[in-house]
């Protein structure tokens, strides 16, 4: 039951306004947006899934129809392989190569010199090698102030493979491609030098002619 | 009240749905007047009003797509207000039943009373009432809900309301019937 004083009191409030705080929209927009935000990122991260999801179902479906069309294709694809020509940098002169015997490859000489000079020792760094193969020629058979003496160029030796243990009955491939030097290269290149024969032929006439190391 | 521009009800109803805040800030600016009021019926003090105006804007804002169009959108925000500061009394205050033998009547002219009276004073009175009270009597007085409505709403009896409510009347007389002589000894 509604009494006069209630009747009173909803006249005077019913539609009464109270002008808020100015500053009270700012605070509820800060709250919208912290209320909106986590919805955006969520709806935007739904749209993010949805288009890749459907981009991937599209690549799927043209990948699974592709791949039964080959299939069922009578046109059969064949692979073609192609050598293309290589350039040797090695030549290997003389006959076969033994398995237990290391290979010395003399590196490339390129020094200037006149032809028909004597050759110059070189030493060409490898870094890829462990030890020096120069070296260890010269101190395991004392043999390299007579390998210089018969002229054999004591080059560097670029190796087959890391580990050189030389030994008398290693066989060296010698490698020029210095054009000045064709002639001397073109002999040296030519024989498959077996250091134990050479030496021992040096070691029993110490007045061999130089030039018939290379014979 | 507002700078923006007057735009119709269902424009800002149609902006508000699609989130933009141009027309969320016209709803508030059409609306923050009378639901201040409301809030600060409902309210001890100001700052608790500012809250309650603030959850009940965002209220608004979150369930604006559910109003169906039929009745008014005056009344439609209205009962979310009122039913967001009840939640939020909800919260805090627990309802006690009073003695109704214990509530006597006030004698003072009621009709000059009211007539000298500004809204604002009387939301001053009204909020200066405990919880309680101020619930029941805007919920009963204002709202024109039933005490087994309120009852329901407060998880309270009909008996608690309506003990609140008589209480709530009681002091009220009191206070405007002290206004009353202030103002009439002002007068002379």
């Amino acid at each position: 039951m509604e009494n006069n004083f209630d009747k009173h009191i909803k006249a005077k409030l019913e539609r009464a306004e109270v002008r808020s705080p100015d500053e009270l929209w700012l605070k509820l927009e800060g709250k919208l947006d912290a209320f909106e935000k986590p919805i955006e990122v969520e709806k935007s991260v739904a749209k993010l899934f949805l288009k890749y999801g459907v981009a991937a179902a599209v690549v799927g479906l043209f990948a699974t129809l592709s791949f039964m069309f080959l299939n069922n294709s009578e046109h059969k694809t064949v692979a073609v392989q192609t050598k293309l020509p290589t350039q040797k940098t090695e030549i290997n002169l003389g006959g076969e190569i033994k398995p237990a015997v290391n290979v010395i490859t003399v590196a490339t000489v390129k020094p200037e010199v006149k032809p028909k000079t004597k050759l110059v020792k070189k030493h060409i760094e490898n870094v890829e090698l462990e030890a020096k193969p120069e070296l260890l020629l010269a101190e395991s058979s004392d043999l390299k102030a007579d390998l210089e003496s018969a002229q054999i160029p004591v080059y560097a030796l670029k190796l087959s493979t890391k580990k050189f243990s030389p030994s008398l009955n290693d066989k060296i491939t010698i490698i020029s491609g210095e054009p000045k030097n064709v002639e001397i290269n073109e002999a040296l290149n030519k024989k498959q030098i077996n250091i134990y024969e050479r030496l021992q032929l040096l070691q029993s006439n110490k007045h061999h002619n130089k030039s018939s190391l290379l014979e | 009240m507002g700078t923006t521009e007057i735009l119709p009800d269902y424009d800002i109803i149609d902006g508000c749905i699609r989130g933009e805040r141009k027309y969320q800030k016209a709803l508030y600016d059409k609306f923050s007047g009378k639901m201040f009021a409301v809030c600060l019926r409902y309210s001890a003090d100001a700052n608790k009003a500012e809250d309650m105006m603030q959850d009940g804007f965002i209220k608004v804002f979150r369930n604006i797509e559910k109003f169906r169009r039929e009745g008014s959108f005056e009344g439609w925000i209205r009962r979310i207000f009122v039913n967001s500061c009840i939640e939020n009394l909800r919260k805090k205050t627990t309802l006690y039943a009073i003695q109704e033998t214990t509530i006597a009547s006030v004698e003072y002219n009621e009709t000059n009373a009211f007539e000298n009276l500004k809204a604002d004073d009387l939301l001053k009175m009204i909020s200066e009432l405990a919880t309680g009270y101020r619930t029941v009597f805007n919920l009963y007085a204002i709202e024109g809900y039933s005490h087994k409505e309120i009852g329901e709403m407060l998880n309270i009896s009909e008996g608690t309301s309506k003990s609140q409510l008589a209480r709530a009347r009681y002091l009220l007389q009191q206070k405007l019937a002290e206004t009353s002589k202030t103002l009439l000894s002002v007068a002379k």
